[in-house]
């Protein structure tokens, strides 16, 4: 983090904030991404949280928080797209055939992909402040007291809130069959 | 006992966030580059 550069940003440098942002904006999309499910849905939560961000930079009172504040604008504007859509209960969910990267391989492939996916059709039934926390530690590698930085919560919240995204998980997995 | 490891887990979110098109990523970073405070 660069506490000159977030000052310059702040006083209305739009280079200054691209230089901030842009080195984020893979991981930030990445995060979109995993938390919807949807491109498009990502796309627009994307466009809202940089938008806000440079709406609201001037308020940014500790420039430290810089990432934890970007992060924080973004799982917020995830939250709103999801609400907006939230009669569409699963979606996007790769079909037999349509899977490439990433996809399980070896002898057990296809078991493995079945259970993939059974997994992926759980992590849809959770809540969005659920996948949040699971997308924020199991993927982008945060620790408790930086999901807590983001959420603006206790370390201790956000220890319980994670287990019990978890748990939710774990249940929707199990109506599923997959486990 | 969880009945759901981390590494299963963690593969199916990687999984999920791979599924970005490069339009949609060069799209995206583009519009970190505000022209003004509007």
């Amino acid at each position: 983090m660069d506490p000159d550069r977030v000052e310059q940003a702040r006083s209305g440098d739009p280079s200054a904030f691209e230089a901030l942002v842009e080195p984020r904006v893979g991981q930030m999309t990445r995060t979109a991404m995993a938390i919807l499910g949807s491109e498009a849905d990502a796309r627009d939560a994307m466009q809202d949280a940089l938008i806000t961000a440079w709406r609201e930079l001037a308020a940014l009172r500790d420039p430290e928080a810089f990432d934890a504040w970007l992060t924080r604008i973004l799982v917020n504007r995830c939250k709103r797209g999801l609400r907006g859509v939230a009669s569409r209960r699963v979606r996007e969910v790769p079909v037999d055939g349509l899977v490439g990267a990433g996809e399980p391989s070896g002898p057990d492939t296809a078991a493995a992909s079945l259970e993939r996916r059974a997994l992926e059709r759980a992590f849809e039934r959770i809540s969005v402040d659920e996948r949040t926390l699971l997308v924020l530690h199991h993927l982008d590698g945060r620790s408790l007291a930086e999901i807590a930085s983001v959420l603006k919560v206790p370390e201790g919240t956000a220890k319980s809130r994670l287990f019990a995204a978890r748990k939710s998980l774990e249940k929707a997995l199990a109506r599923e069959g997959g486990r | 006992m969880s009945v759901l490891d981390d590494d299963t887990l963690r593969a199916m979110l990687a999984d999920r966030a791979d599924r970005l098109s490069p339009n949609t990523a060069g799209l995206v970073r583009a519009l970190c580059s505000p022209c003004c405070r509007c």
